[in-house]
């Protein structure tokens, strides 16, 4: 970390510095917590607006989203440019002013324009009210608001500022330039006003709801050593230990900055920054980077690099980011992020159709088109050779092959077919979990259940169709088949089996939610109900199996955290 | 294999027998399909009271012509279809069943499972009262590539199917895709009384595939329409320039690309003795931009090549017998093209490449000759081969015997009289934990049909 903290210019990161920012010289924090110390003394003083006291106008209010409230205007020259106020608004305010001005070529020889923040309670509440600010030994001269008073955007304030600033007398133009980059305040795209070089992008925000994110990108700072760094989504701020960011090399940044190409090597960093990001918070995303000095700067950062975890960015990607994960102490609390998010998911299965049927066989319809017309065929074949089958019932997906299930559904009916239901998951990953909603619907007693891609061979039909018909807590287990060799083993007993319904209930409602919907077994084999193990049952077909790796590592963690390691 | 004295074995007449076709002649104009309703004529011609059933999308319903009461259509929608498993809509199937149902068929051949759908063969098999043949024209039910058992996208021939060579082949669909694909196949054909292939080499292929060669025959198509005198169309004057004819689509995949290569390589040899021409029939259908230039400017530069334009079926025979041989250079398997028998019937000798349904049905030296398949130089060599008198009149005397509709017709009766005894695969029930019991059923008439069987099906 030595070497990092004495190369020039870099970005690197001084990981000894802890998360505590080190003192900042010369704040003017001190000085308005002292200036409206003594408002507050002089709250009582009568305050008389005549017309000779006038000394000027407040022209625009901002607020930060720290807080501060920053206001432009004009004073006359003579008056001080840091004082007690009190602010009337129909009811009195003590507040604290520290100004800086400047020229102004609309503005009479006698005064000059202010730029300035004011510490106080008071909010603006309506534009159209007579606001007056008084000041000075005995409050007798006062600042009066323009009717109506422009409430604007911090950015605004913030761009005045930076048309300004050089134009600007020297009192407290510095202090009120680091407030404006100070570590609390988070208004976008401070570097314009920060007086230092200084710029950054993040490309990529992988979001986690309810653990934090992971972020990539650049920053470029040759005068100032970063600190740490910290990102804004909504109201919530997330935070990046030293330990959880990673200095990349950006060889492709050396072309636009020339003259600080000997950056690049240490220019870029993943970052994991937790917090406690709740769903509806993921909007407006902000970086910061604060400098060992304590002063920061604000990025924005484009909604496009936001992606959101299992929803438009696969689980699997963060390991390319970040591929450290699965080892470090934070990743119980990213599987638990992730099992309540899916557990968010599951909002039960809409009836298309439903017809009761006491046995049940539900299907997850496969994806593929062609995997779809196959399983419609086999039902139908299965109906037709044997004696009193099941009711069937199908689960299907929102996407483009759904109208063609829903015809193949209403054509085995027309083929004769009895006690067909038919229900659409917002995703059908999940029907397993999904399952007590959809028996209790048919009031299914007993019930096969087939996942996607699941296809049942002879043996299959034979022994799930008598496993339906034979009451009691069995749990049978419908195992593959590979090359028509039997398999006894149950890996993935939780894709094809046969259950009571009242049995299968009880025990989810204490089995823990796996990422994707299956991790092996589920744990099925666990639920304590005695098993029976049906070899060369059934067929999976699909995709081969490329489990996202880290989901696969993921659901072993929920697994585990739940006291059984499965069969994955 | 049946031999020539099948043909004055009696038909059996008590059966009602339907054709079923995957497209109407009076709609397609493919092989299969010329096959089937050439065999429907022969049954007809015999006195059997045959039916033909035809697969027709509803859009060509104005174009279909059904010659009779006897012909039925089953119309589809191509969208509700499943090319990779071969399903149609439940309704296809049903109505296929209605239809051998009303008119009380006992002998259901069909010659295509292509849009009819497998699930149509299984509806009938479970009906239990009709015995299903499949006479097999390609390898549809091995090869996802159109039946050609070609690989995708190179082109290379195919010579064994396996579920992950299949998924090489087609990256969309997993290699257990492929494999249910077999075994759905394997399953419904268990259920398939036999089946009848046009070629030896494709017999052999299902054989690799898993079909046992005992439920197989082997029977050429007929041709509806042959020449009156076939001795009068090979004369040939001594000297004339050799004319090889092609006929058919004119595609890369039938050797055209080849054909004109050679064509290339004669023009550039300066060959002595009468000149030798190739002259290419057919329709350019369903090729690139590029491959469509360089066919039209060759055509009309190069010497000794010349472009004939489409023909019509009809006169397939007096074309071929303005020529001398009949070309046949299709870079793939092929199984027992139409044109070698049309070439034979016209009694002029093929030249073929040397692989597949092709090479069977040409006997080199004897009706015709072989070439190395797609490589040109080789075929020019043999074109030059070909053209010489004695070795013409030797194979011209070495042609087989056609077969026509009532020939075809008696051959299929034997063989379906042979399928009566046979009973679904019992390898292939084993495997499923079933197992069969054969019952004799009574016809309507109280009287016992020894050609009929009905099959019980009992868990184990």
């Amino acid at each position: 970390m030595d070497s990092l903290m004495e190369t020039s210019g870099t970005a690197g990161l001084c990981s000894d510095a802890g998360l505590n920012a080190p003192p900042r010289p010369r704040e003017i924090r001190p000085l308005l917590e002292r200036l409206l110390g003594e408002a507050e003394e002089r709250l009582q003083a009568p305050l008389r607006p005549l017309s000779e006291n006038h000394q000027g106008y407040l022209e625009t209010v901002a607020i930060d989203p720290a807080g501060n409230i920053w206001i432009s205007g004009w004073i006359k020259k003579g008056q001080p440019l840091e004082f007690a106020a009190v602010l009337v608004d129909r009811q009195k305010f003590p507040a604290a002013v520290v100004l800086t001005s400047y020229d102004r070529p609309d503005l009479p020889d006698d005064a000059h324009a202010l730029f300035g923040v004011i510490l106080t309670s008071w909010r603006p509440a309506s534009t159209n009210a007579d606001i007056f600010v008084f000041f000075g030994e005995d409050m007798r001269f006062y600042l009066r608001s323009v009717k109506p008073l422009r409430v604007v955007d911090p950015k605004a304030a913030m761009e005045l500022f930076e048309g300004v600033r050089i134009f600007c007398d020297g009192t407290h133009t510095s202090a009120l330039q680091r407030m404006l980059t100070s570590a609390e305040n988070w208004l976008p795209d401070t570097a314009r006003v920060a007086g230092f070089p200084v710029q950054a992008s993040v490309d990529d925000v992988l979001v986690v709801p309810g653990f934090g994110c992971f972020a990539q990108g650049w920053i470029i700072s040759p005068v100032k050593r970063i600190h740490r760094l910290a990102l804004k989504l909504g109201s919530v701020l997330l935070h990046a230990p030293p330990e959880a960011i990673r200095q990349v090399s950006r060889d492709d940044l050396r072309p636009a900055f020339p003259h600080w190409e000997h950056l690049a090597p240490q220019a870029g960093f993943v970052a994991m920054l937790r917090g406690d990001l709740p769903a509806d918070e993921v909007v407006d995303p902000l970086l910061k980077v604060v400098f060992t000095d304590g002063s920061s700067v604000n990025f924005t950062i484009e909604t496009k690099a936001l992606r959101r975890i299992g929803h438009s960015a696969p689980i699997d990607s963060i390991l390319d980011l970040y591929p450290s994960l699965p080892f470090e102490p934070a990743f119980a609390d990213f599987a638990a992020a992730l099992s309540r998010e899916a557990v968010a998911t599951l909002r039960g299965c809409n009836p298309v159709r439903v017809a009761p049927a006491s046995r049940a066989a539900v299907f997850v319809l496969p994806s593929d088109r062609s995997d779809l017309y196959l399983l419609f065929e086999e039902v139908l074949n299965a109906s037709r050779q044997h004696d009193d089958p099941p009711g069937f019932v199908f689960i299907g997906r929102r996407d483009r092959n759904f109208a063609e299930a829903a015809a193949l559904f209403h054509d085995l009916e027309a083929a004769g077919v009895r006690g067909c239901s038919l229900f659409l998951a917002d995703d059908p990953d999940y029907a397993f979990y999904e399952l007590p909603g959809v028996l209790n619907a048919v009031a299914a007693e007993r019930f096969l259940f087939a996942a996607a891609g699941v296809f049942l061979t002879p043996d299959g039909w034979s022994a799930a169709l008598r496993a339906l018909q034979r009451p009691g807590g069995l749990l049978h287990i419908l195992a593959d088949c590979q090359n028509g060799v039997a398999v006894g083993r149950p890996d993935s007993a939780a894709q094809c089996f046969v259950w009571s319904a009242s049995a299968f209930a009880a025990w989810l409602r204490q089995a823990p939610i796996f990422v994707g919907g299956f991790h092996g077994d589920n744990l099925l084999l666990r639920s304590g109900a005695r098993l029976v193990v049906h070899g060369n049952a059934r067929r999976s077909i699909g995709q081969d199996d490329t489990a996202d790796r880290l989901v696969a590592r993921v659901n072993a963690q929920i697994a585990a955290a739940h006291g059984g390691a499965g069969h994955a | 294999m049946l031999d020539e004295a099948s043909d004055s074995m009696p038909p059996i007449i008590r059966d009602r027998i339907a054709i079923l076709s995957h497209a109407h002649p009076s709609v397609s104009k493919g092989g299969a399909e010329i096959a089937a309703y050439t065999l429907y004529s022969g049954l007809r011609e015999l006195g059997i009271d045959a039916l033909f059933i035809a697969a027709c999308q509803e859009a060509d319903r104005p174009r279909l012509h059904l010659g009779s009461e006897r012909e039925h259509a089953v119309f589809y929608d191509p969208r509700a279809y499943d090319h990779f498993y071969h399903l149609s809509a439940p309704e296809v199937a049903r109505q296929v069943a209605r239809i051998l149902a009303e008119e009380r068929v006992s002998v259901a051949n069909f010659h295509h499972f292509l849009f009819f759908g497998v699930n149509s063969l299984r509806e009938v098999a479970r009906g239990g009262s009709v015995r299903t043949i499949l006479t097999l024209h390609e390898f549809l039910a091995i090869c996802h590539h159109h039946g050609q058992m070609v690989t995708n996208p190179a082109r290379l021939l195919c010579e064994r199917s396996s579920p992950r060579a299949c998924a090489n082949c087609f990256t969309a669909k997993t290699w257990r895709q492929f494999d249910m694909r077999r075994i759905l196949l394997q399953q419904v054909f268990a259920a398939v009384h036999g089946f009848i292939s046009p070629s030896r080499f494709l017999v052999e292929r299902f054989s690799d595939w898993g079909l046992s060669e005992d439920r197989m025959e082997v029977i050429e198509n007929g041709l509806r329409h042959t020449p009156a005198d076939p001795r009068r169309q090979a004369a040939r004057q001594a000297g004339a320039p050799w004319v090889f004819g092609f006929f058919g689509q004119i595609n890369p995949f039938k050797g055209v690309d080849t054909l004109l290569r050679a064509a290339e390589e004669l023009a550039r040899l300066q060959r002595a003795g009468p000149p030798l021409q190739i002259r290419i029939h057919g329709n350019v259908i369903g090729v690139n931009p590029e491959f469509a230039e360089r066919f039209r400017t060759l055509a009309e530069t190069l010497p000794g090549l010349s472009y004939a334009g489409p023909y019509d079926n009809n006169s397939v025979s007096r074309l071929m017998a303005a020529c001398d041989y009949v070309l046949v250079p299709s870079t793939w398997w092929e199984n027992s093209p139409l044109v070698i028998q049309e070439a034979y019937a016209a009694r002029r000798p093929v030249i073929c490449s040397n692989i597949g349904g092709m090479a069977e049905k040409v006997k080199p030296g004897i009706s015709g000759l072989h070439f190395r398949v797609g490589d040109p130089l080789d075929l020019a060599r043999t074109l030059g081969l070909a053209a010489d008198e004695a070795l013409y009149a030797k194979l011209t005397s070495g042609l087989p015997r056609v077969s026509n509709a009532r020939r075809m017709a008696r051959q299929y009766l034997a063989a379906f009289r042979r399928f009566a005894t046979s009973l679904p695969d019992p390898a292939s029930l084993a495997s499923s934990g079933r197992t069969a019991a054969v019952s004799r059923r009574k016809r309507d008439d109280g009287a016992e049909s020894p050609a009929s069987v009905t099959v019980d099906y009992e868990d184990q």
